[in-house]
C-alpha cells in the first residue's frame, strides 16, 4: 500500500512539474510538449488507481487528439517567443492565494475519509460462474452504451456533428455575389441565339 | 446469463416502443436536422443560396414538431431508460419553446434576407440548439442534462461568432465561449461531487434519497449543490455571474441576440424550477436564502445599471438580468404560486421579447443602435412605435399589459412565501426599471431628434417583411388582449404548475 | 348586454372604429364626440335608476376568470360610484371639445386616447374587484402620460409626464404589495369578501399606510404633491380638465371605497396624521397659490387646497363629513374643470399663461370674464355654488371630530378667497395690456356650450343639493357603518 501510494505521489508530482513547465517555458512548442507529458503522467496516475479505461481514454482523447492538434496549430502558426512572459510572475501571489483558498475550502468541506479503501472492493472468494459469464471492461461499456444509453451516444454524436458544422460555418466563406463557372450551362448555350452582330 | 438481471423490468420490446412514441417529436427533430444538413450540403454545391430555403424548411419542421408534441400521449412518463422525463409542465414549456423558436427563425429569415448572408447552417444550428434545449428541459440525470446544455451552448458559441467580419461578434463569441466553458466546468464539478457524495445520478433518486435522509447527514452535499447550481446561474445571467450578458448581447447580431435572450431563459428556468421544486426541495432551507440574495441583487443591479445605458441592446441586456432576478425570485418562494408565477412571467417575457426584437430587426436598416436613434419613430411608423411601447410597458410591468400579470404573480408568490423584504425591493426596482423603459418611450413619442428617422422612412418606406409585420402585430395585440381575457394565461400556468407538483 | 357593459364598452368600440375606419378629420372629431357623449345619458339613467334605499351593488355583472373556481370579477354600480361615472361621462366630451381646434398633430391618436381614458375611468369606478381596480387605476396613467407628453405645450412637458407617471407608480406599487398581502390572507380580491374579512391591527396599520401612499399621491396630499402642478401646467387643456376633474378624485374614491371600510381600526389610528397632512396641504397650498405667476399653476395649487378639505371630510368619521367630501368631490370636479377651460380659452388665443401679460380683459371679452368670475367665486366656495355645500358639510363634519383642525382649515380657506379674486382681478380688470389687442374675440359658440352645463350644474347643486345628497346618503352611511 505504501509503495503504491509513494509511486502515485511521485507520478503526481511529476505531473505537477510538467504542468508548471507548460506555463513557464518560453517556447509554445515546449509548452505543448510538456502538456502532453503531463497528460501521459496523469494517465499513469489513473492506471495506478486501477481505472484503466479512463487512463486509455485520457491517452486517446487528450494526447492523441487534442494535444497533437494543439501542437500542429502552434507549429503552423510559427509564434515567436512571447515578450509578455516577463511579467508572468506578477500574478503568482494572487494565483497562489486563490489556489490555497480553494484547497483550504475543499479541505474544510470535504469529508475526511474521501480516499477509497481499495481492499474493500477485493472479493474474498471468486464466483467462478460469474467470472466466466461476465463481460470484460470494454464489453460492459459497450453493453451499457448501446443498450441502456443509446440516447447519450446519439447526443454525443450530434455534439460532434455540431462541432464540425460550427467550425465550417466559422471558417468557410460563401459570398453571395460570387460568379461561378457552370460548365454544363455554358456548353448548353446556343451560340447562334446568343451572338449578335452589332453594326 | 444476463449480467444486469437485477433490472428485471427491462424488456426490449416495451423499451423501444414506448420510447418511439414518447420521444417522437425529438426524434423527428433530429431527423430533420440531419436531412436539412444533407440537403444544404448537396444543393449548395451548385452555387444556390439556400439560407432562405433552409430557414423556411425549418419553420415547417418546427410546426410539425409542435403538432407532434401536442398530440403526444400526455401524462408523466420516463423515456429512454429514464434518461428523459416528461410531464405537463415540461410539455407546455416545450410548446412555448417551439413557438418562440418559430418566431426566432422568422425574424432571422428577415435578417438573413436583409444582410444577404449565405449560410444555411444558421438554421440548422438553431435547430440543433433547440434540440439541446429540449433535452435540457426533459433531462432526468446529470449526463442527459449536460449533453443538452453542451448542444445548446456549442451552437450558441457558433451563432454568436457567426458574423465573421465583425470584431464585436468575434469578441462576443469568444467571451460567451469562455464563460460557457467555466459554467460547464462548474456543472461537471458540482455534478461529480454530488455523485461522489450520494452515489445518485438520476434526479428522481435525489428526491428519494433526500426525503429519507436528513440533508445534513450527507456530507458535503451543500457545497456540491451550490457549485452545481451556480452553473445555471451563469447561464441565466443572475447577478454574481452576470458580467458577460451585456457584452454578448451587444456584440452579436440582432437575430442572434433575440435567440440568446429568449430561448435559453425559457428552458433554463423550466429546468431550474423543476430541479428545485421536484428534486432538491428537501434542501429548501439551504437554497432559499442564497438564491433570494442572488435574485434581489439581480433585479437591483439590472435596474440600476440599465439607467446609465445609451445603447438599446445593452439596456435590454440589463433588463434581461433583472428579469432573471424576478424569475429566480419566483422560484425562491417555494410555493405553487411561485411555479405558476414563473410560467406566467416567462410567457409575458417571451411575448414582449419577441415584439421588441422583431421591431428592432425591422428597424435594422435604419441602424437604430442608441436609444436616441428612436427619436420621431411615432411620427413615421406609428404601428412599430405602438408595438415597441406595448412590449416595453409589458417588460416594465405596467398594469394593462401582460407583463403586469407576471410581476403580480411573482410578488404574490413571494408574499405567500413570506419574502417581504425581497418583495419590497422588487417592487421598488420595478419602479426604477419603469424609469428607463419610459425613457425609450419618451424618445419614441415625444422627441423629434437630430438624426431624423424620417429621412430613412420617407426614402425607403417600411422595411418590414409581411411575416415580420404579422409577427409584431400579433404579439403586440396579444400583449393587450391577454389582460382583457386572462383566463387562458391562468389556465396554462395553473395546469403546468399542477403538472410540476403532481 | 346590460347597460353597464354598453357604458364601459361604447368608448372602446368607438375608439377602435376610429382607428380602423378612415374618416376625414372633421368626421373623426364628431364620431369621437358622440362616442364620448352617448355614455352620459346612460350613466345618468343608471344613477337615477338605482335603488337608493339599497346600499348594495346593483346592475351587477360577473365575469369568471378561471372556470371552475370562484374567482370572479364583479362590475356594478352603487350610490357612491354612479355620480363619479356620470361626472366622467360628462367631462370627457368637454375635453374633446376643448381640443377641437387646437390639436393639429395626431388628431386620431388624441381622440382615441380620450375615448380610452373615458372607458378606463368608467371601468375603474364600476369595478368591485381590488385587483381590477388596481389595474385600471394604473392603466389610466398611460393615456394621460401620452396626452401630456405629446400634446403638452412646452419642452418641460416630458419632465411633467415623467413625474406624473413615476410618482403615481411609486405610490401604487406599495398598494400592489398590500393587495398581494391581502390576497395571501383572504384568498380573493372580491370587494364583498374583503369587506367581510378581518385583518389584525398590525397588518391593518401596514396596509393602510400602503394604500394611503397610493391614494395620497393620486389625490395629492402635500409632501407628495409635486407632480400635480407640473402636470397641470404642461398638459393640454383637456388633460388639465380631466386631471382636476376625475383623476385626482380617484384617490378620494379609493379612500372612501377601500380604505375606510377595510382598515377601520387603522383609520382611527391614523386620523390625526391625515388631519395634520390635510391641514398642512390646505395652508401650504393656499399660501403657495398667492405667489404663482402661471395661471394654471395657481389653479393647480388651489385644487390641492380643496382636496385637503376633501380628505378632512373623509377622515372626519361622521356622515356629515363623508357626504360633504363627496359633494365637494363632485363640485370641485365641475368647478376646477371650468377654471381650466377658462385658462385654455385664454391660452388658445394668446399662447401664454403668465398672469403679467393679461389685464383688462373684461373690456374686450365680457362674456369670458363673467364666466371666469363665476368659476373663481365658485372656487372660493361662495354660498349658492356646489363647492359651498361641500365645504360647509366637510368643515362641520370635521368640527365634530376635531374642532381645532376645522378652525385652522377654515381660516386657511380665507386665503383661497384672496387668490381666486386676485387672479381674476389681475386678468380681467385694469388697463388693457398690449398682448390683448392682438385678438379680441370673446367666447365662440363651442366654448359657450362647454361652459354652460358646468355653470348650470354648479348653480343647481349649490342651490338645491338635496337630490345629490339624498342619493349619497345610503352608500356613505353604509361605509360609515362598516368603517367606524
Amino acid at each position: 500500500m505504501l509503495f503504491q501510494q509513494s509511486i502515485l505521489c511521485f507520478i503526481a508530482g511529476l505531473a505537477c512539474g510538467a504542468g508548471f513547465l507548460v506555463i513557464s517555458s518560453k517556447s509554445p512548442v515546449h509548452s505543448v510538449l510538456s502538456l502532453i507529458f503531463s497528460f501521459v503522467l496523469c494517465s499513469f496516475v489513473l492506471l495506478t488507481l486501477e481505472i484503466d479505461i479512463l487512463a486509455l481514454i485520457f491517452l486517446i482523447v487528450y494526447v492523441g487528439a487534442i494535444a497533437i492538434l494543439f501542437l500542429f496549430v502552434v507549429m503552423i502558426l510559427n509564434v515567436k517567443v512571447a515578450e509578455a512572459r516577463a511579467n508572468l510572475f506578477q500574478y503568482f501571489p494572487l494565483g497562489f492565494f486563490l489556489l490555497s483558498l480553494l484547497y483550504f475550502d475543499l479541505g474544510l468541506l470535504m469529508p475526511a475519509s474521501f480516499s477509497v479503501d481499495v481492499a474493500h472492493f477485493i472479493p474474498f472468494y471468486l464466483e467462478w460462474p460469474k467470472a466466466v459469464l461476465s463481460f470484460g471492461c470494454l464489453e460492459s461499456i459497450g453493453f451499457l452504451l448501446y443498450t441502456y444509453f443509446p440516447f447519450y451516444l446519439i447526443g454525443a454524436g450530434l455534439l460532434l456533428l455540431l462541432a464540425i458544422v460550427g467550425a465550417i460555418l466559422l471558417t468557410l466563406h460563401r459570398g453571395v455575389g460570387v460568379h461561378r463557372q457552370e460548365v454544363s450551362f455554358q456548353n448548353r448555350r446556343d451560340w447562334v441565339e446568343v451572338l449578335h452582330m452589332v453594326q | 446469463m444476463f449480467p444486469f438481471s437485477v433490472h428485471s423490468r427491462f424488456s426490449y420490446f416495451s423499451f423501444f416502443s414506448n420510447d418511439l412514441v414518447s420521444l417522437l417529436p425529438e426524434i423527428f427533430l433530429v431527423c430533420c436536422i440531419c436531412l436539412f444538413l444533407v440537403h444544404g450540403v448537396v444543393f449548395s454545391k451548385t452555387g444556390r443560396i439556400l439560407s432562405t430555403n433552409v430557414a423556411n424548411l425549418s419553420i415547417l419542421a418546427l410546426v410539425f414538431v409542435c403538432i407532434l408534441l401536442c398530440c403526444s400521449p400526455g401524462g408523466n412518463y420516463l423515456a429512454a431508460y429514464s434518461c428523459f422525463f416528461e410531464d405537463d409542465f415540461i410539455r407546455i414549456i416545450k410548446v412555448f419553446l417551439l413557438l418562440t423558436c418559430i418566431f426566432c427563425v422568422t425574424l432571422s429569415l428577415f435578417y438573413i434576407q436583409l444582410e444577404k448572408s449565405n449560410t444555411f447552417e444558421y438554421s440548422v444550428l438553431l435547430l440543433i440548439s433547440l434540440f439541446g434545449i429540449i433535452a435540457v428541459l426533459g433531462a432526468n440525470d446529470f449526463l442527459s442534462l449536460y449533453l443538452g446544455l453542451e448542444l445548446q451552448a456549442l451552437s450558441f458559441y457558433t451563432l454568436a461568432a457567426n458574423v465573421r467580419v465583425s470584431e464585436f461578434a468575434t469578441e462576443a463569441g469568444l467571451k460567451y465561449f469562455v464563460i460557457g466553458a467555466v459554467a460547464s466546468g462548474f456543472y461537471l464539478f458540482g455534478a461529480s461531487l454530488l455523485y461522489g457524495f450520494t452515489g445518485c445520478v438520476r434526479f428522481s433518486d435525489f428526491s428519494l434519497l433526500l426525503s429519507h435522509i436528513a440533508p445534513a447527514e450527507v456530507e458535503g452535499i451543500f457545497l456540491a449543490f451550490f457549485i452545481f447550481f451556480s452553473s445555471f446561474l451563469f447561464k441565466v445571467g443572475a447577478v454574481p455571474f452576470h458580467a458577460w450578458v451585456p457584452d454578448v448581447y451587444e456584440g452579436t447580431s440582432l437575430n442572434v441576440t433575440a435567440i440568446f435572450a429568449l430561448l435559453p431563459k425559457l428552458a433554463l428556468f423550466g429546468v431550474i424550477t423543476r430541479l428545485l421544486f421536484c428534486y432538491f426541495f428537501s434542501l429548501f432551507d439551504v437554497w432559499q436564502f442564497p438564491f433570494v440574495l442572488c435574485a434581489v441583487f439581480s433585479f437591483v443591479w439590472g435596474s440600476l445599471a440599465a439607467l446609465g445605458q445609451g445603447r438599446i441592446k445593452r439596456l435590454l441586456a440589463y433588463g434581461g438580468i433583472s428579469h432573471s432576478g424576478y424569475l429566480l425570485f419566483g422560484v425562491c418562494s417555494g410555493t405553487v404560486y411561485g411555479a405558476q408565477g414563473v410560467v406566467i412571467y416567462l410567457l409575458s417575457y417571451i411575448l414582449s421579447g419577441v415584439t421588441i426584437f422583431c421591431s428592432l430587426v425591422g428597424l435594422r436598416f435604419s441602424r437604430v443602435r442608441y436609444i436616441a436613434d428612436f427619436a420621431g419613430l411615432s411620427l413615421f411608423s406609428p404601428g412599430v412605435a405602438f408595438a415597441i411601447a406595448a412590449s416595453l410597458l409589458s417588460a416594465a410591468g405596467i398594469p394593462p399589459v401582460v407583463g403586469f400579470f407576471g410581476k403580480l404573480s411573482i410578488f404574490l408568490s413571494a408574499l405567500a412565501g413570506s419574502l417581504y423584504v425581497g418583495a419590497l425591493f422588487g417592487v421598488l426596482c420595478s419602479v426604477i426599471s419603469t424609469f428607463y423603459y419610459l425613457r425609450i418611450l419618451r424618445t419614441i413619442f415625444f422627441e423629434n431628434g437630430s438624426r431624423p428617422l424620417g429621412a430613412f422612412f420617407s426614402f425607403f418606406g417600411s422595411y418590414f417583411s409581411k411575416e415580420l409585420s404579422f409577427l409584431v402585430g400579433f404579439c403586440a395585440v396579444l400583449l393587450f388582449w391577454i389582460p382583457i381575457n386572462p383566463r387562458i394565461l391562468f389556465f396554462i400556468s395553473f395546469y403546468s404548475s399542477i403538472g410540476l407538483i403532481g | 348586454m346590460s347597460w353597464l357593459e354598453i357604458l364601459i364598452l361604447f368608448p372602446f368600440i368607438t375608439s377602435f372604429s376610429l382607428l380602423i375606419i378612415s374618416f376625414t378629420e372633421a368626421q373623426k372629431k364628431l364620431v369621437a364626440l358622440w362616442g364620448a357623449l352617448v355614455p352620459l345619458p346612460i350613466s345618468l339613467f343608471a344613477w337615477v335608476g338605482l335603488d337608493h334605499a339599497n346600499f348594495q351593488l346593483q346592475n351587477i355583472i360577473c365575469y369568471s376568470v378561471l372556470p371552475g373556481t370562484n374567482s370572479e370579477v364583479v362590475l356594478g354600480l352603487d350610490g357612491l360610484s354612479a355620480p363619479l361615472v356620470s361626472l366622467t361621462c360628462f367631462l370627457c366630451p368637454l375635453c374633446i371639445l376643448a381640443g377641437w381646434q387646437v390639436i393639429r398633430v395626431g388628431v386620431t391618436e388624441y381622440l382615441v386616447s380620450w375615448l380610452l381614458l373615458e372607458g378606463l375611468l368608467v371601468a375603474v369606478f364600476t369595478t368591485f374587484d381590488l385587483l381590477v381596480f388596481y389595474i385600471l387605476f394604473e392603466a389610466t396613467l398611460i393615456p394621460i402620460f401620452v396626452m401630456i407628453g405629446i400634446w403638452g405645450s412646452r419642452l418641460r412637458k416630458v419632465k411633467a409626464a415623467y413625474q406624473l407617471f413615476l410618482y403615481t407608480l411609486f405610490g401604487s406599487v406599495f398598494m400592489l404589495l398590500a393587495l398581494l398581502l391581502i390576497f395571501a390572507q383572504v384568498g380573493s380580491f372580491d370587494y364583498g369578501v374583503l369587506i367581510a374579512s378581518n385583518f389584525s391591527i398590525e397588518r391593518q396599520l401596514l396596509l393602510f399606510l400602503s394604500f394611503f401612499l397610493a391614494f395620497g399621491i393620486k389625490i395629492p396630499m402635500v409632501p407628495i404633491h409635486l407632480w400635480l402642478p407640473e402636470a397641470h401646467v404642461e398638459a393640454p387643456t383637456g388633460g388639465s380638465v380631466i386631471l382636476a376633474g376625475i383623476l385626482l378624485k380617484l384617490g378620494g374614491y379609493g379612500f372612501l371605497r377601500y380604505t375606510l371600510p377595510l382598515f377601520s381600526e387603522a383609520v382611527l389610528f391614523y386620523t390625526p396624521l391625515v388631519h395634520t397632512v390635510s391641514l398642512l396641504g390646505i395652508l401650504y397650498a393656499s399660501f403657495t397659490t398667492l405667489r404663482q405667476i402661471d395661471m394654471k399653476k395657481a389653479i393647480a395649487y388651489s385644487s390641492i387646497a380643496h382636496i385637503g378639505v376633501v380628505t378632512l371630510g373623509i377622515f372626519s368619521g361622521n356622515l356629515m363629513g363623508l357626504v360633504g367630501s363627496c359633494v365637494l368631490i363632485l363640485g370641485h370636479g365641475v368647478v376646477s374643470p371650468g377654471l381650466f377651460l377658462c385658462i385654455g380659452v385664454l391660452y388658445d388665443r394668446y399662447k401664454t399663461r403668465l398672469v403679467r401679460y393679461y389685464g383688462g380683459l373684461a373690456q374686450v371679452m365680457p362674456l369670458f370674464s363673467a364666466v371666469f368670475l363665476f368659476f373663481s367665486i365658485a372656487n372660493l366656495g361662495l354660498p349658492g355654488t356646489a363647492n359651498f355645500v361641500g365645504e360647509f358639510l366637510c368643515f362641520s363634519g370635521c368640527f365634530q371630530s376635531n374642532n381645532s383642525a376645522a378652525v385652522l382649515a377654515c381660516s386657511g380657506m380665507i386665503s383661497s378667497a384672496a387668490y381666486s379674486l386676485w387672479l381674476f382681478c389681475r386678468i380681467s380688470f385694469g388697463t388693457l395690456k398690449t398682448v390683448s389687442f392682438l385678438q379680441v374675440a370673446d367666447l365662440n359658440r363651442r366654448e359657450f356650450f362647454m361652459f354652460a352645463p358646468l355653470v348650470f350644474i354648479t348653480l343647481w347643486v349649490g342651490f338645491y343639493p338635496k337630490p345629490v345628497i339624498s342619493l349619497l346618503f345610503v352608500p356613505l352611511s353604509c361605509i360609515l357603518e362598516l368603517g367606524f
